[in-house]
């Protein structure tokens, strides 16, 4: 398993995870797919010396050729263009989300494990009714109250994250509360924020790792949802979701108008994925050893 | 049991109520003056304002609006639409059968391509099939129903001119596509299972004894193996409400179908807030009972949980 290291000079586990998810050919395909991906989207300006929002009305639903690599749109816009400066919005749209989701989620599971109480039982409460708007409707519950528009949907997207994060970490605390090395830094004095911050949250980041990455793949996944029923970017704004929504109109005469822009999605989405698969494998193999010690 | 029972039973209440809470608060939560994101920016009379604020019940204090509108919510009255001051409830009577039939025969969908799938692969265990199944299902999982929709669309509807793009519900044919687009990344996850579970069950001793026995394979697979490795498959089904109802928004919106996801859609750009917070609250509320309901049925069926 642990390969050409020698039995005298082991890895640390951390190290150990990381060259395992290394080696992990599905790892290796949507690393690279994704690594193409971001390079293609801000490297943008290099790849295209288009402007993305400028119409040409003559040019109108080109079929793809070597000037329009990918085609034209309704009012003649380049998709190629609009393919790369699309991506980069729904890319920052999923990262963006998903942060938010991460850092509020896990803050309040920090607090709700670690203190339980009266706190712990409301803040529970309340992840599960967050929990039971099924899928997309809480974020477009938030979406109503908040109005349309770019910000608002990677608020939308965070705050329906938030009960995954809050749930993974309260349970995360509750077993690491117990362990001997928290028992011992609490004997030594330290306050309940070094704990917290310095024993649990280190400990905890293997398995909050597991969540984030296959988080941000159905992060990306609800923007360019959003986004396709008209609910994020705002004409002429390129986003791969947005997109999609304005050439849906077009399927039966331009069909570069709703594969390129899927397919941006749906291989970004499958790249982290396959990464996401890798590093859960790598990391349950160690939490597993955890357990049995 | 009968305490799990109870329990189980008296948290979905206590989630009712956080939800109708979060739901009655919508309209609260808009910045700045709800009035005036309902008006928008039409030239409007202090008479018009005041006159839409005791429609909506806006000037009593928030406890007696909360038990006002849970009140009436409990005897089905959900308000009524700003747009066309029709009731809510009978908007989303109207509607949500329709939603219903997909979310069902979407999960027909997902239930029956997935197993075979799932079976093909366990069946064939470590060759190019299996490797071909897990590879289509890891994609079934990362592609954006609508991009499927808008892709069996261009395959079914403009080249092959089998199935209608447009599904307004006069004739079956039509919920062919809507179907195969929210039930085909489902099979993905059904296939996944499947393979998983019969693997699991396949070196069981009572396989081993019925291929003992003389049976041919088949039987060894649909009889016995087949059967114990659908239990967790049949909870997990229950729990897909979530992700139907909520695929359901954007496949009814993509096919112009009737149903309560469209209405959502719908009334979020038409700032229609009563609407919004009706149809969230029944599909919330559908969530939370079928959540509940399989919960339950998981613990009766399942002599292992039943004992604790």
């Amino acid at each position: 398993m642990i390969g050409k290291l020698s039995p005298f000079h082991s890895a640390s586990p951390g190290l150990r995870i990381y060259k395992q998810i290394l080696r992990n050919r599905s790892a290796q395909i949507g690393g690279v797919l994704l690594l193409l991906l971001i390079f293609s989207s801000y490297a943008a300006p290099l790849l295209t010396d288009k402007d993305p929002n400028k119409t040409a009305p003559p040019l109108a639903l080109k079929a793809p050729s070597l000037a329009y690599p990918m085609g034209t749109d309704g009012i003649g816009r380049d998709n190629f263009t609009r393919f790369l400066y699309g991506g980069q919005l729904s890319l920052r749209i999923g990262l963006v989300g998903i942060s938010i989701g991460a850092l509020i989620g896990i803050a309040l599971g920090l607090i709700s494990g670690y203190f339980g109480g009266w706190l712990d039982s409301l803040l529970t409460w309340f992840t599960d009714v967050l929990m039971s708007f099924p899928d997309i409707l809480l974020a477009l519950a938030i979406i109503a109250i908040l109005g349309p528009g770019i910000s608002n949907a990677m608020l939308a997207i965070g705050i329906s994250f938030v009960p995954s994060f809050m749930r993974l970490m309260r349970s995360s605390v509750l077993s690491l509360r117990e362990m001997t090395y928290v028992e011992a830094s609490r004997a030594l004095g330290s306050s309940d924020f070094r704990i917290l911050t310095r024993h649990i949250l280190p400990n905890s980041v293997r398995t909050l790792l597991v969540l984030l990455t296959l988080g941000l793949g159905s992060s990306i996944l609800a923007g360019a949802a959003l986004n396709f029923l008209g609910l994020g970017a705002e004409p002429p704004t390129a986003e791969w979701g947005a997109m999609l929504n304005s050439g849906m109109k077009f399927v039966r005469q331009a069909w570069w108008l709703t594969v390129f822009p899927g397919a941006g999605i749906f291989l970004a989405v499958l790249s982290i994925n396959l990464i996401g698969d890798a590093i859960s494998d790598a990391v349950a193999g160690t939490v597993v050893m955890v357990e049995n010690n | 049991m009968f305490n799990y029972l109870v329990r189980r039973v008296f948290t979905s209440i206590l989630v009712l109520i956080g939800i109708s809470m979060l739901v009655f608060s919508v309209i609260h939560l808009v910045p700045g003056d709800v009035t005036m994101a309902i008006l928008g920016r039409q030239k409007v009379t202090k008479e018009r304002v005041a006159a839409l604020r005791e429609q909506l019940g806006l000037n009593d204090p928030l406890y007696i609006q909360y038990g006002r509108y849970l009140g009436k919510a409990l005897q089905g009255d959900l308000g009524t639409s700003i747009r066309n001051n029709l009731p809510v409830a009978k908007a989303i009577r109207d509607q949500l059968p329709s939603t219903i039939v997909l979310a069902l025969s979407a999960l027909v969908v997902a239930v029956s391509i997935g197993s075979i799938l799932g079976m093909l692969a366990s069946a064939n265990h470590g060759t190019w099939l299996d490797t071909l199944v897990m590879g289509l299902s890891v994609s079934g999982l990362s592609i954006p129903t609508f991009w499927m929709g808008l892709l069996l669309i261009l395959l079914f509807s403009v080249n092959l001119g089998l199935f209608p793009s447009i599904s307004n519900g006069s004739t079956p044919s039509e919920l062919v596509l809507p179907a195969l687009t929210l039930g085909l990344p489902e099979a993905a996850v059904v296939a996944r299972m499947v393979r998983a579970s019969m693997l699991d069950v396949r070196n069981r001793e009572y396989i081993t004894t019925a291929r003992a026995k003389g049976l041919p394979e088949y039987v060894v697979i649909l009889k016995h193996a087949l059967r114990s490795a659908l239990i967790p498959i049949v909870t997990f089904l229950g729990l897909q409400m979530a992700y139907l109802l909520g695929g359901a928004t954007i496949v009814e919106t993509m096919f112009a179908r009737l149903g309560i996801g469209r209405l959502a859609v719908q009334s979020i750009f038409n700032r229609d807030y009563p609407l919004v917070q009706g149809v969230v609250l029944v599909t919330a509320a559908i969530y939370v009972v079928t959540n509940t309901l399989t919960d339950i049925t998981y613990v009766l069926i399942n002599p292992k949980i039943r004992l604790k």
